[in-house]
């Protein structure tokens, strides 16, 4: 299915439920890209929290906001990068600061546990620099065979 | 078809999701997950819902094989828009070939075509059978452009 580059977008309300819809459609690529059950399990997980964070996040709820999923994928990877229309920018350096420990007891906030779980499941992930007004940028990449390095950081 | 108000586009903007797919075989894979996922959602039965899977993959095969003639660069757009009455599911091609009109007015002869070297025209057929309406058009741009509708039974 996928000899050269080929990309897909998929464009949906940001409405809790309807990133199941985006793992769905993501997940058969996956699949159909050769990727083993438990990474399409990983990646499927992986992308529901960047849409979740998406959802809640970066267009606050707000239904009528769109969350855009371009999906990028060659031979060996699948590059996924989730945008939202950015009512708010996600803290995304609370994630370094504390550790799941610190989160799970109570001593920091309870956001970010997706996306240090995300850091678990996929290859690379991280926010990509975007301008004022243009949302925030979540990309995340799965390679296969697989190439965990850096995960261990988190 | 036969009940022409139930064509326009809702209001409700919320419940619209769109997918960009390359024109190659394989990717109506992705499609029909989409719009499985979407149906049960909704509360589809099991069987409306394999209906619908039907439809949706001879519907983007269709636009993959003739509309963009396995041009891969050409994308095929497929939109779902969900309402109380049922799902509303439009797909898009580039129209490097344009459709046929009395191609959509036929019914397939099964002696005609198993003598025929031209397997196809079947595709058609089987996606009026099985949505609740169907509707054929020609894009302003020039692609074709394919309404299906599948109804909620209350």
């Amino acid at each position: 299915m996928a000899q050269t580059q080929a990309s897909i977008e998929l464009i949906f309300p940001s409405q809790l439920g309807y990133e199941k819809i985006a793992r769905e459609a993501i997940g058969t690529l996956a699949r159909n890209m050769g990727f083993d059950p438990t990474r399409v399990e990983d990646l499927r997980t992986a992308l529901s929290e960047a849409c979740i964070n998406a959802i809640e996040h970066g267009n606050q709820r707000q239904t009528q906001r769109r969350i855009h999923i371009t999906c990028t994928i060659s031979r060996n990877r699948l590059v996924l990068v989730i945008s939202d229309e950015g009512l708010r920018f996600h803290p995304s350096q609370e994630i370094e600061t504390a550790t799941i420990e610190q989160k799970l007891a109570g001593l920091a906030s309870a956001r970010g546990m997706g996306l240090m779980l995300i850091e678990q499941l996929v290859d690379e992930c991280g926010f990509l620099p975007s301008r004022p007004g243009q949302g925030n940028r979540f990309r995340l990449a799965m390679y296969n065979p697989p190439r965990r390095h850096g995960s261990a950081t988190a | 078809m036969s009940n022409p108000q139930y064509m326009a586009p809702s209001g409700d903007e919320e419940r619209v999701i769109e997918l960009h797919l390359p024109s190659r075989l394989g990717y109506e894979k992705v499609a029909m997950d989409t719009a499985s996922a979407m149906a049960k959602r909704m509360g589809f039965s099991h069987d409306r819902v394999d209906s619908l899977r039907t439809a949706v993959s001879e519907a983007v095969t269709n636009a993959i094989e003739h509309g963009n003639q396995h041009d891969s660069a050409m994308k095929v757009v497929v939109v779902f828009t969900g309402s109380d009455d049922g799902l509303i599911v439009d797909v898009a091609d580039q129209g490097r070939k344009i459709l046929d009109q009395t191609i959509t007015e036929r019914t397939p002869d099964i002696h005609q075509v198993l003598h025929s070297d031209d397997k196809g025209g079947w595709g058609i057929w089987l996606i009026k059978e099985l949505m609740d309406e169907v509707q054929f058009s020609v894009a302003p741009s020039g692609g074709n452009k394919l309404r299906m509708v599948i109804h909620l039974d209350r």
